[in-house]
């Protein structure tokens, strides 16, 4: 098995809500969920785990999908996003194009993301992160404010990147998210935050 | 004024305008916050305190220094203290909570409240006292100001055009930023120094020109030209919103009122306070 991620927190690192102690692990080109109660300190590890990039996912590119609306200062717009975003990184990114058909987003391109609603802004969110040429997405809460064709789509969209050997990790509470990962990472917590890696 | 003091004056005047355009500018773009600037996060007031306590020491012990230098260099030493301070601690890119732009104009007020009982003290005693500092002009311009404004202003916009496309893509916010593995606290201590300087150079020289880095770019950005693009924002925006504080600055110099000339930063206060209620009226109809 080809663990493009595999940490050992057997010492303990100290997060927020207490010192967090497992392994894990995380297989290329496969779909994981993380599970737990609210609360316990799923987006609390994400965030941990993004600041410490360079130590615990070397290895890796990573693309993050956190908590919270896009917030824009101006009246910058979904198109202003993708084309800035090619000018900094010098290449086009024909993924858009399909994630803004999927995410049926046309018509909102030209409009001021500070005006867009709470779907549309999750809409835009999604795709500034996965347009990206990432080998893992970290994505909290995707599904939040979104329709359920929408939903649809972006599984399916998952789904397809996952066999060009993409990961993709899911902080998650929709019930068809669980049918298609392989691989699930459970929280609990009893003196500390306890992390079980476990193939599905 | 003879032509010469003239030419001076239009010059301040100018780089004021654009170094403090610049400031809000990058307060902004850094905060993500509309609201912000130099003026409303304190920075006008932290600048005045360094000129009363620089007032008061020259007072007790005599100095012959002149207050605007000796001003501007204790608010430098300050600046380099707290930047060697806060060095090992992190400032998290997120948006800043309204309560700091709060804390901001209260300090501010704080600051003028100090500044009011100061000059209080010292009428009594028949000193003398800056009094001309709380609504800022360009009546006592020379050559040496005209230097060191224009040396501060050509440094912002040079950083300002070296920088300001990957500034760019800090509007989208710190979690946008490092997706694109650009790291935004590398312009921190930068953006940090420069709207903290713009202050410093302009109110130690001229006096306090309040709201003035919160009119500019929002002026700017009603405009096609500069909305949506903050290269133009930061490097042509600073040279119109300089000319712009310019031509006010040299009508209140050649129509005054009843013989008095109007301090230009009376003006710029009654325009930047009116923004800034209407800024929060709208916020509140947007939300």
């Amino acid at each position: 098995m080809n663990y493009v991620v595999e940490n050992h927190f057997q010492e303990g690192v100290q997060l927020i809500h207490g010192k967090i102690h497992g392994i894990w692990k995380l297989v290329q080109g496969e779909s994981q969920l993380w599970q737990g109660a609210n609360g316990i300190g799923k987006s609390s590890f994400l965030r941990f785990l993004r600041e410490n990039e360079k130590k615990y996912l070397k290895e890796v590119v990573c693309s993050y999908l956190m908590q919270g609306p896009l917030h824009v200062l101006g009246d910058y717009t979904p198109r202003d996003l993708i084309k800035h975003t090619e000018d900094y990184l010098g290449k086009s990114f024909e993924s858009s194009q399909e994630l803004i058909e999927g995410f049926k987003l046309q018509s909102r391109l030209d409009t001021p993301i500070r005006f867009l609603s709470g779907g549309e802004n999750q809409l835009v969110k999604l795709l500034s992160c996965l347009m990206l040429s990432s080998s893992v997405y970290f994505l909290d809460e995707a599904t939040t404010h979104l329709d359920e064709e929408r939903i649809k789509f972006l599984f399916d969209y998952i789904q397809k990147r996952k066999k060009d050997g993409v990961s993709f990790v899911l902080i998650e509470h929709h019930p068809h998210a669980s049918l298609f990962c392989e691989s699930v990472l459970k929280f609990s917590k009893r003196n500390r935050l306890e992390i079980e890696y476990e193939r599905v | 004024m003879n032509e010469y003091e003239l030419i001076m004056r239009f010059l301040c005047s100018f780089f004021s305008g654009a170094l403090l355009c610049l400031g809000g500018s990058f307060c902004q773009v850094y905060t993500q916050n509309e609201m912000a600037s130099p003026s409303t996060l304190g920075f006008s007031g932290l600048v005045v305190l360094q000129v009363i306590i620089f007032h008061l020491l020259k007072t007790i012990f005599h100095w012959s220094f002149p207050l605007e230098y000796g001003a501007l260099v204790l608010s430098f030493l300050f600046l380099v203290v707290l930047l060697l301070l806060t060095k090992s601690k992190r400032m998290s890119f997120t948006k800043m909570k309204e309560h700091l732009i709060l804390l901001g104009i209260c300090f501010n007020l704080l600051v003028g409240s100090f500044f009011s009982i100061l000059y209080f003290l010292f009428l009594t005693k028949a000193l003398d006292f800056p009094s001309y500092l709380w609504f800022g002009s360009f009546k006592f311009v020379n050559l040496e100001m005209t230097i060191i404004s224009g040396f501060f202003c050509l440094l912002a916009l040079l950083y300002a055009s070296r920088f300001s496309s990957k500034m760019q893509l800090l509007v989208y916010g710190a979690e946008y930023c490092q997706n694109l593995k650009m790291e935004p606290l590398k312009f921190v201590g930068p953006v940090i120094c420069l709207s903290y300087v713009s202050m410093a150079i302009t109110t130690c020289f001229f006096g306090v020109f309040s709201f003035l880095g919160l009119l500019f770019p929002h002026l700017l950005r009603h405009f096609s030209f500069f909305s949506r693009n903050l290269k133009r924002e930061l490097t042509i925006g600073p040279l119109v919103s300089g000319s712009i504080f310019a031509i006010i600055d040299q009508f209140t110099y050649f129509f005054p009122l009843n013989g008095a000339e109007l301090p230009v930063g009376m003006i710029t206060s009654i325009l930047g306070c009116s923004l800034f209620i209407v800024l929060l009226l709208k916020k509140k109809t947007n939300s």
